[in-house]
């Protein structure tokens, strides 16, 4: 509630201990969303720390979120993923780290698993990046369509649409797959 | 995740396909103390704005301030005062001389900065053109109605830089209304011992002026983002409470005097603790309670102390009690009451000089008051008004006439108990 009220308030107002509330309250999330994306745990810290000194950069250049600063900081953070993939072709890498699973569970299915989020995760990553945005905001991290609309800088009804493209392309490319798999 | 969550029609295996994402391992306690320390390092190298009260907190303050001691600040030392003066008079030259060459004095760009508002590049000139004025002003009452002036002024500043959206400049108008404020209220006191009519003029102006500040903050509050909204309506809080307050200064100031032959009545004096409640009382109609004296001076007869009427005011003292509502009209009403102005001989009491707190509130009652006693004659020094009967031979002494002029006849008697 703290950091709804930060985000009302003007920027150039914040102390350092609003800003360490802001971490505390918003690093968790971005973290998750980061390595949903991303699907690898250091990456997803390295996400969640470029965020921060992003924002810590334009607070002392005496610039500043706008408005909602955890729209702000998905928005920050949402940039550097595609930077980052961008910069290097996603591959699929099935590190030991990256893997889930219960110490019991079969290796077959823990591999299977994270085979299974890649393909997600391609899905996600071969949408614009306005789609990509709002899947991530809406369905993930269930922002209501205001503020995914702010977060875009766009209509509710620019959100909406995206949406709706959105969940289309989703479908093409990932039923097709698991529909023939489950139709038996 | 649900439709209704998407707020459209989604393939239920879409959805369970989704859903595999969503579920994200546990963050490596150790990957994200690392993240944190690297963040909080970059915190401490990045310099940041130390906390500042809001507008509407600095203004809360100030205002509480004021509303505890207005006038009970020390005088200062007249030759200090005058020293003050002659420096702040060296400086504003130096000041005037500045601008000229740093603008090129010239007629134009003083009149932009007449409409220049906080945060504008002129804006420090027609400040300066302000102190400049206050400099050449010696009257108290004239650097009263100054001080009002310039609070007039950043009141529509307020007002302008609320349309224009530039909040972040509405804090150091509000800071310089306050301080314009508290100096009318300087001026005001000294004014009081020398002209307190004119000082109780003035006063009226002051909380005129405070009411059109209110019904800025009032505008603004719809505009400033929520957190400060709290903030500014207990402020709005605290100058309508200032506002009542002053309305029951304003009726002591004015029709005071005539009451004067009543508000002797010892209840008068309960009243006071009443008006000590509302700091604000003191710095208005004081001068008028100095008319009420004069009917002390009728006090000055004895004689009526043998009026078992006395009993009656105790009855007033109930009516007291409506004191305690702001509304010092309600008090009016009482003082009708024809025992009172039996009372007033009573009233000789000299507590009643003392209490000249008392008076201010008091002043509110009044004028009614019948007399039932006969008339008596004032001191040889001042004709008796034409309406009344020559006094008979009878002991009683209620002067107090509503027909008659309030103090004149009892002008005499002023001032002498009040001025312990």
């Amino acid at each position: 509630m703290k950091t709804d009220a930060l985000a009302q308030a003007d920027p150039s107002r914040w102390t350092g201990q609003d800003l360490v509330e802001v971490y505390e309250q918003q690093s968790p999330g971005l973290y998750r969303y980061a390595v949903r994306l991303l699907g690898d745990a250091v990456l997803a810290e390295d996400c969640v720390s470029a965020t921060f000194t992003r924002l810590l950069d334009v607070l002392q250049r005496g610039g500043g979120p706008r408005g909602n600063v955890r729209a702000y900081l998905y928005t920050v953070a949402h940039n550097w993923i595609m930077d980052f993939y961008r910069r290097r072709v996603p591959e699929v890498t099935l590190e030991a780290g990256n893997l889930r699973g219960a110490p019991g569970d079969d290796p077959a299915t823990v591999v299977s698993r994270e085979r299974e989020r890649q393909q997600v995760r391609e899905a996600l990553l071969s949408l614009t990046e306005d789609q990509r945005q709002v899947i991530m905001l809406r369905f993930y991290e269930a922002w209501s369509h205001e503020e995914t609309a702010e977060a875009l800088g766009k209509s509710v009804e620019a959100t909406r649409a995206l949406q709706h493209r959105a969940l289309e392309r989703l479908r093409s490319k990932l039923l097709p797959v698991r529909g023939s798999g489950e139709t038996q | 995740m649900t439709e209704d969550d998407l707020q459209e029609p989604v393939d239920a295996r879409l959805v369970e396909a989704l859903n595999v994402l969503r579920d994200t391992p546990e963050r490596s306690p150790d990957l994200a103390e690392q993240t944190r320390t690297n963040f909080l390092a970059q915190l401490e190298s990045v310099r940041l704005p130390r906390r500042r009260f809001t507008p509407w907190e600095r203004l809360k303050e100030g205002l509480t301030a004021l509303l505890r001691s207005p006038f009970n600040s020390d005088k200062e030392n007249p030759t200090m005062a005058s020293a003050k003066t002659r420096l702040t008079l060296a400086i504003a030259a130096v000041m005037v001389v500045v601008t000229i060459v740093v603008f090129g004095g010239s007629a134009v760009t003083v009149l932009a900065a007449q409409s220049a508002i906080p945060g504008d590049a002129l804006y420090p000139v027609k400040r300066t053109m302000e102190r400049t004025r206050l400099s050449m002003t010696r009257d108290a009452a004239a650097r009263a109605e100054v001080e009002l002036d310039f609070a007039e002024r950043r009141r529509e500043e307020i007002e302008t830089l609320n349309a224009e959206g530039r909040f972040q400049n509405i804090e150091a108008a509000a800071d310089a209304f306050e301080a314009h404020i508290r100096n009318a209220l300087a001026e005001v006191d000294a004014l009081a011992e020398t002209d307190p009519a004119l000082a109780s003029e003035i006063m009226a102006r002051i909380t005129q002026t405070l009411a059109g500040y209110l019904d800025v903050l009032s505008v603004v509050l719809d505009n400033v983002p929520e957190p400060l909204q709290a903030d500014l309506q207990r402020t709005i809080g605290t100058l309508g409470a200032l506002d009542g307050n002053q309305n029951a200064n304003d009726n002591a100031g004015l029709g005071t005097n005539d009451n004067v032959g009543t508000n002797d009545n010892v209840d008068a004096n309960d009243n006071v603790d009443v008006n000590d409640n509302v700091d604000m009382n003191d710095n208005v109609g004081t001068n008028d309670n100095v008319d009420m004296n004069d009917n002390v001076g009728t006090n000055d007869n004895v004689d009526m102390n043998d009026n078992v009427d006395l009993n009656d005011n105790v009855d007033m003292n109930d009516n007291v009690d409506m004191n305690d509502n702001v509304d010092m009209n309600d008090n009016v009403d009482t003082n009708d009451n024809v025992d009172m102005n039996d009372n007033v001989g009573i009233n000789d009491n000299v507590d009643m000089n003392d209490n000249v707190d008392a008076n201010e509130n008091s002043s509110v009652n009044t004028n009614d008051n019948e007399n039932t006693a006969p008339y008596v004659p004032p001191p040889p020094t001042n004709p008796p008004p034409p309406t009344n009967p020559p006094p008979p031979s009878d002991t009683n002494i209620n002067d107090n006439d509503n027909n008659s002029p309030g103090g004149s006849d009892n002008t005499n008697f002023n001032s002498n108990d009040n001025d312990d």
